[in-house]
């Protein structure tokens, strides 16, 4: 007989072993439980993902093993939503531009702003303390940051553009009766080239009654478009509604952050940095808990 | 009169006569009575007595069919008349009653408001099938405000403080000028409430905190939502969101909100309204078009979507 069947067939280690593993889980969750009722956000945050949470804030406390979480598996939201309200209510400080939505339990969307259809910029993952921005926005942002410089706005060329074409279908229009009196100018033309024309036309004439036909061609195409130009000058002005809107919550969303944090770039850090700083300022709190 | 117990033609030559001196008595009797009642309207410092005289003077038929007077003012000249003498009364007197020489009647009377533009004459209208009058700008003949005296009602008209008061005297004159003569009517509305507890809707010139302007179209574009968010920002306020309903306010400084939502109604039904809030009561939204020149190019610029529902018809 090995000692593997041996160890097998003795009824005590095997037993010893699994009551170590389910006196494990029973710690885990009393622990977890305990620090729900005590409200010690910190501790939870390190029951979840003890490994995360000894090497970012670097704890000496070693009691608790990583493996466990799954147990909470099923719980997830209900633990993410316990824990969003004093995480929300430390973001609104440092992050007073955010809001968020809470569109199902513990799930939560990033509102950018308090004005009028403000942007959605993303989730708050709460259990792992990470903003997830919506990568569109956050380019956009970031783009607009960028041109901060030269005093432009994202859309401010392509609204330029679509301008100066409203100003020369505006034009189209009101040159309709210049365009009427060449046309019949050109016709006359055409009529006298044609009366006066021997059976050999010169190569001269010929081409003069082509440049004629041209440009009647090209007056007539013109006409067409100042017909189409009241439709399309509205589609434009729809879009440069748009985009000056987009514009404006860009700008006001460049101006909630230099008012924060200075510059993107520090917006950016911070954000990343969510994990220590959140955890770092609950370990603040717990120790002028302790010195009073 | 009883018209039938004097059938002329049932009676004796002598009975005719009678009867005819007795007609002409009643007519001038109506004649005498009609004189009382123009008395008490024109003389008269209690505000009830001047509300009952007129009242009764628009529908008094001075004629009988044996004595006519070929000197009359139109029933509408009563209510022109009431308006006069309830400012009078109390102290207000900004509008200034006219009388021009007329031929074929009693004179006619008009309203002006020298402080603005003289050559505006107001008056008071009938419209047919319609009970009460209507103030109207004599040129124009846009209707300020329906007003009923036997009802107790008076309406302002949205559409015409829009056109008349918004665009066509803001070019003329003042702000402040304009304001006080939208103010008078506002004035002589709160006596009507005041004096004889009339049911008035001020419309757009309702300064209360809880006045809904109604928009009398129920569907509103995010467009039009979007044109003042930027033209907020253009101006350096800023168009927030509502979060408990669909809509947006504007804090245009001094504590004023302006804000813009969609209700909903209990049946299920929604409709656009515009509120503007303020702590001394102070403002109406004819107030904050007047003083804040991109909100008011806003509104008309959008008139179609914009315009407040009134309750005048």
């Amino acid at each position: 007989m090995s000692d593997e069947e041996n160890a097998t067939n003795s009824p005590e280690q095997p037993n010893a072993k699994l009551k170590q593993s389910l006196s494990g889980k029973i710690a885990y969750l009393d622990a977890l439980e305990n620090a729900v009722d005590q409200q010690n956000d910190r501790l939870i945050y390190e029951l979840l993902d003890p490994e995360r949470y000894h090497t970012d804030i670097s704890s000496t406390n070693d009691q608790i093993k990583s493996g466990y979480f799954n147990l909470v598996d099923d719980v997830r939201s209900q633990i993410s939503h316990y824990l969003s309200y004093q995480l929300i209510d430390y973001l609104a400080k440092l992050y007073p531009f955010f809001y968020y939505r809470e569109i199902s339990e513990g799930e939560f969307k990033i509102l950018f702003g308090n004005w009028w259809d403000r942007r959605e910029f993303g989730y708050l993952d709460v259990l792992n303390l990470e903003f997830q921005y919506d990568k569109d926005e956050y380019q956009k942002l970031s783009d607009t940051f960028g041109l901060d410089a030269n005093n432009k706005h994202l859309n401010t060329e392509k609204i330029a553009q679509i301008s100066e074409e409203n100003k020369q279908l505006q034009e189209l229009m009101t040159n309709q009766d210049q365009r009427d009196q060449r046309k019949a100018q050109l016709r006359d033309q055409l009529q006298d080239t044609s009366n006066n024309g021997s059976f050999w036309e010169s190569g001269k004439v010929k081409e003069e009654r082509q440049a004629l036909k041209d440009e009647l061609t090209k007056l007539t195409e013109e006409d067409q478009k100042a017909v189409d130009a009241k439709e399309k000058m509205r589609s434009n002005e729809d879009r440069i509604l748009a985009l000056s809107k987009e514009d404006t919550i860009l700008s006001y969303e460049k101006q909630s952050i230099k008012q924060a944090f200075g510059s993107f770039e520090a917006f950016t850090n911070h954000s990343k940095k969510l994990y220590s700083d959140y955890l770092t300022s609950l370990i603040g709190k717990e120790q002028v808990r302790a010195d009073e | 009169m009883s018209d039938e117990s004097l059938n002329p033609s049932s009676l004796t030559t002598n009975g005719r006569l009678v009867a005819y001196s007795q007609s002409v008595k009643a007519g001038l009797q109506h004649g005498i009575e009609f004189t009382k009642l123009f008395d008490q309207l024109t003389n008269t410092t209690d505000p009830n007595e001047l509300l009952a005289a007129s009242t009764s003077l628009f529908d008094f038929q001075m004629d009988t069919e044996y004595v006519v007077y070929p000197h009359k003012y139109d029933a509408n000249d009563y209510y022109l008349i009431f308006m006069s003498r309830l400012l009078e009364l109390h102290d207000d007197k900004e509008a200034v009653l006219h009388s021009r020489e007329d031929n074929l009647k009693a004179d006619t009377l008009f309203q002006t408001f020298p402080n603005i533009d003289d050559t505006e004459e107001f008056h008071f209208e009938q419209r047919p099938n319609q009970d009460g009058a209507f103030y109207v700008e004599q040129n124009s003949h846009q209707v300020i405000f329906s007003l009923n005296l036997k009802e107790k009602t008076m309406y302002f008209n949205s559409d015409t403080i829009t056109k008349l008061f918004i665009t066509e005297w803001s070019g003329k004159s003042d702000n402040a000028a304009v304001s006080d003569a939208v103010d008078l009517f506002i004035e002589f509305g709160k006596y009507l409430v005041s004096d004889f507890g009339f049911n008035v809707d001020f419309n757009m010139l309702d300064a209360a905190n809880d006045k809904k302007y109604v928009l009398a179209k129920a569907d509103l574009s995010d467009q039009i939502m979007d044109k003042l968010f930027v033209v907020t920002a253009d101006n350096q306020l800023m168009l927030q969101n509502m979060d408990e309903v669909q809509g947006a306010f504007l804090d245009l400084g001094n504590q004023i909100i302006f804000s813009l939502y969609k209700q909903n109604g209990a049946d299920g039904s929604a409709h656009w309204v515009m509120t503007v809030q303020d702590p001394k009561e102070q403002y109406s939204l004819f107030d904050i078009f007047n003083q804040f020149a991109f909100l008011k190019k806003w509104f008309l610029d959008n008139l179609d979507d914009l315009q407040i529902g009134s309750k005048m018809v």
